[in-house]
């Protein structure tokens, strides 16, 4: 049971980050390596939020996902669209770009903060109880955030102007150009959007996990998972996907070790794509994107 | 040779085939006919192996080649052309037959080269032979995929609108060749929009609508049957050659 | 036929004549880094510039002929030579297994089954103990030269390197070669000209990957010891940024790559920590002015050349 609370808090975390990255897979078709570097400077962001200016909790995170939204929509507009002009077939090429911004954006934070594990106390202390088992207020909070951030995006999908033209141009790129969408516009907020989904964890996390230049090597390999889980492009599979991984995973270390937790995770994705390459979250949603 | 018996292919909910059978003799030309989505293109794809149909059965030259793989169906003897041609297009023209030479057989052949620039001279394209296959024009694009198929030394040739997009000269060329292909002893199977190509070529017609088999015998027959006429909106099938359709 | 027989015969001569130009131990470790990660690049280009694979996971298979080759000569005793062809098979089994699946799904399911296959092979490696001793990884592999300095190593690289190339070379000019780019160029219609794609794309993935073993396993008995980290993403990503900037779907394109990005590594050290920064906007750079790559601008630099030179 406290196994199972635990997972699904971690789930919803894992939601979050694998629904940051399938939205570019879904829309661009390309796999943004630099994803988890993203996650890396928020979670900075947070350190300093802390620490420097003091911040209080709700005024670090709507910060964090202003500033991520804006570096996201920066880097599609500085580096990617340059190469998606100028090559037509641009998707191995923009994964390089993503991979080199990995590489830069590592180097960068090295240079300017060094290699320390830059670590914050909890946001908030205490725990509630209910019989024999615990779950601390801030996991409770983040559980929170986490889902009203899945039901806001899913929203944003279902409902606005914005989900709709993502959509479109998800499904079909050139029948989108041709009835008016600016697809220009449409990548760049995407990328904005994946950003600032994955500021909401980064900063959540930080409590739990510390600010160095490559912490983003454990997000984006958890948004890998997810993204295989729930089929590639998938939101909905993405959202189920990132609760039976956390799950799972908290099972397994709990039962089994710590040290298998990641590698239990990754064998049951290969068992998945063998026998339902999909993603099994097509199975279960039957819709693409939303 | 060809026998295709009570084949169903579904997508999900949707029957893009429904139960149709027809059978083909040695050295005829068949033509299959219906408007756009009524799953010629569909029962070509499961003919070649590119999907296998979800029931029946396909026999050719007494064998059962029901959902093998396609290139197996291919050194069997079946050659295929597509409805958007589909040239190996950063390959020079007689790489691409040379491809069919290597690989449509069971025993590579002798004298690939030799060959390809043989098959090259019936189709019309020797002259082209080093150029890329992405520079071709369409009519001679539509070519290739023909000599290419050849190349697979096939008794039965399926082509898929080898005459949509064509002026009335070319699609008459290519109708030409066709005949020519015919009398060295191929099969041909056609689905054509262009009416007056099937009914030139075709000893019999096969009309499908919504995925099902309307009418089946020689095309004057065909062409006054009632069921075919509703299909058509009324009208019989235009005779004229139209220009092609995009779909 | 000829041709290939020529670019090999340059590499090896290239191989004889560095060792006798410099005697630093350092510039020949580098020429030995270089024409490793170019064998790599090569076969990594192969999968990717040739099949439309993109492999994730290519230094696990470097890995695995590393490890392979590093245990059965520590715990089995076998002579060197049929543990390199050990490394080699293990590889290229394994490999053409992992593949399998991919085969029936789009490119980029490959990408992410490859990469978690790497990542379970590290995890694996890292928590199987008694077999590869875990983090602390591997020593006391036997080397391939006794205490005979570099130079028998470059020798050796270099003839390896050459074999590698002219063996491409010959598959690539090959039917089987044609076949790669009439399944680059339209699956569907290579399927219905007799191509059996799926054989095709396994064997070249097995080629591909035996001889990342092979290679790794060269890495074991020169470097003498290995660790988990070289199953990780982060030797997959500089084999790619070699062969994409280089030039993909080319030949030589991934060599170049590999010579220039290694060196250019090495070249700005003096900037200390801000050499990985220059690597990557160097990368980017590449792929916004050149987006065929190194070998590209080679090409068009030639043939500019030859134009002026003849008018």
């Amino acid at each position: 049971m406290q196994y199972l609370v635990n997972g699904l808090i971690i789930g919803a975390v894992y939601a979050v980050i694998g629904v940051g990255f399938t939205l570019i897979f879904g829309i661009m078709q390309i796999l943004n390596f630099a994803y988890g570097e993203l996650f890396m400077i928020a979670a900075y962001l947070a350190y300093f939020g802390v620490t420097v200016f003091m911040l209080p909790l709700w005024l670090i995170l709507i910060l964090a996902m202003a500033v991520m939204f804006l570096i996201g929509f920066g880097i599609e507009k500085a580096v990617i669209l340059p190469v998606r002009m100028k090559i037509p077939d641009w998707v191995v090429p923009v994964i390089l770009v993503t991979l080199a911004l990995q590489i830069i954006l590592q180097n960068l934070a090295l240079i300017l903060e060094g290699g320390n594990f830059l670590g914050i106390p909890a946001y908030i202390m205490g725990s509630l109880r209910v019989g024999n088992f615990s779950v601390s207020y801030e996991r409770l909070l983040m559980f929170g955030i986490c889902v009203a951030t899945l039901a806001g995006i899913w929203l944003l999908l279902r409902k606005t102007k914005l989900g709709l033209a993502l959509q479109a141009v998800s499904q079909n790129r050139d029948a989108a150009i041709l009835s008016g969408i600016n697809t220009n516009t449409v990548y760049a907020l995407c990328f904005g959007l994946s950003g600032l989904l994955i500021s909401i964890p980064g900063v959540l996390m930080m409590p739990h996990l510390y600010a160095y230049p490559t912490v983003g090597q454990v997000p984006i390999m958890k948004a890998f998972a997810v993204t295989l889980f729930g089929g590639m492009g998938n939101v909905a599979g993405a959202i189920i996907g990132g609760f039976i991984l956390g799950v799972a995973e908290t099972l397994a270390a709990g039962y089994i070790s710590a040290l298998v937790k990641d590698g239990v995770a990754f064998a049951v994705m290969i068992l998945i794509l063998v026998f339902y390459p999909a993603g099994v979250g097509t199975l279960l949603t039957r819709r693409k994107l939303g | 040779m060809l026998n295709v018996n009570h084949v169903t292919k579904r997508f999900g909910g949707l029957t893009a085939v429904d139960e149709v059978s027809f059978g083909l003799e040695m050295g005829r030309i068949l033509g299959l006919v219906g408007p756009n989505g009524s799953g010629k293109t569909t029962l070509f794809n499961c003919i070649s192996g590119l999907f296998p149909p979800s029931s029946g059965r396909i026999v050719f030259q007494e064998k059962d080649i029901t959902g093998l793989k396609p290139h197996r169906i291919c050194r069997l003897g079946i050659g295929r052309t597509f409805q958007l041609v589909k040239p190996f297009h950063s390959l020079s023209v007689k790489e691409n037959v040379i491809l069919g030479l290597a690989f449509g057989h069971r025993d590579r052949p002798a004298g690939l080269r030799a060959q390809a620039m043989e098959i090259l001279e019936f189709v019309g394209l020797s002259g082209k032979a080093e150029n890329k296959a992405g520079g071709l024009i369409l009519a001679e694009r539509k070519k290739l995929e023909i000599a290419r198929a050849l190349a697979t030394g096939p008794s039965l040739l399926l082509l898929d609108e080898v005459a949509s997009g064509l002026t009335e000269s070319e699609s008459e060329g290519i109708i030409a060749l066709l005949k020519e292909i015919n009398e060295r002893g191929l099969s041909l199977l056609i689905v054509e929009h262009v009416m007056a190509v099937i009914m030139s070529l075709s000893h019999r017609v096969v009309v499908l609508s919504d995925g099902r088999k309307i009418a089946d015998g020689p095309p004057d027959e065909v062409a006054n049957d009632q069921n075919v006429i509703d299909v058509y909106l009324g009208e019989p099938p235009t005779t004229q050659v139209e220009a092609g359709e995009p779909s | 036929m000829k041709k290939s027989l020529l670019i090999g015969l340059v590499i090896m001569a290239l191989g004889l004549v560095v060792p006798s130009v410099t005697d630093s131990e350092y510039y020949l470790h580098l020429f030995v880094l270089a024409a490793m990660f170019g064998v790599l690049a090569v076969y990594w280009n192969l999968l990717d510039g040739y099949l439309g694979l993109i492999h994730f996971g290519y230094a696990a298979f470097f890995a695995l002929g590393a490890y392979t080759s590093a245990l059965v000569t520590t715990r089995l005793g076998w002579p060197l030579l049929p543990a390199f062809a050990a490394g080699g098979v293990v590889a290229a089994v394994i490999g053409g297994l992992i593949i399998i699946p991919c085969l029936r799904m789009g490119s980029y399911a490959t990408a992410i089954v490859t990469l978690a296959f790497a990542e379970i092979m590290r995890i694996t490696a890292t928590s199987w103990t008694a077999l590869t001793k875990g983090e602390m990884g591997l020593w006391g592999i036997p080397p391939i030269f006794e205490g005979a300095g570099r130079t028998p190593y470059v020798y050796l690289i270099t003839a390896i390197l050459a074999a590698a190339v002219v063996v491409l070379s010959l598959i690539v000019r090959s039917y089987t070669g044609l076949a790669y780019v009439a399944i680059k160029d339209d699956e569907t219609a290579a399927a219905t000209t007799g191509i059996p794609v799926k054989r095709i794309k396994l064997t070249g993935t097995m080629v591909s990957c035996g001889v990342a073993g092979v290679v790794g396993a060269f890495y074991a008995h020169y470097i003498l010891t290995i660790t988990p980290a070289l199953f990780g993403i982060a030797y997959t990503i500089q084999i790619m940024a070699m062969s994409l900037f280089g030039g993909k779907g080319t030949l030589l394109g991934p060599l170049l790559g590999a010579a220039v990005l290694l060196l250019m590594g090495e070249g700005f050290r003096f900037m200390e920590n801000y050499r990985l920064i220059m690597y990557g906007l160097v990368i980017i750079a590449t792929v916004m002015l050149f987006p065929e790559g190194l070998i590209g601008v080679v090409k068009r630099g030639g043939r500019l050349v030859s134009r002026r030179s003849g008018s």
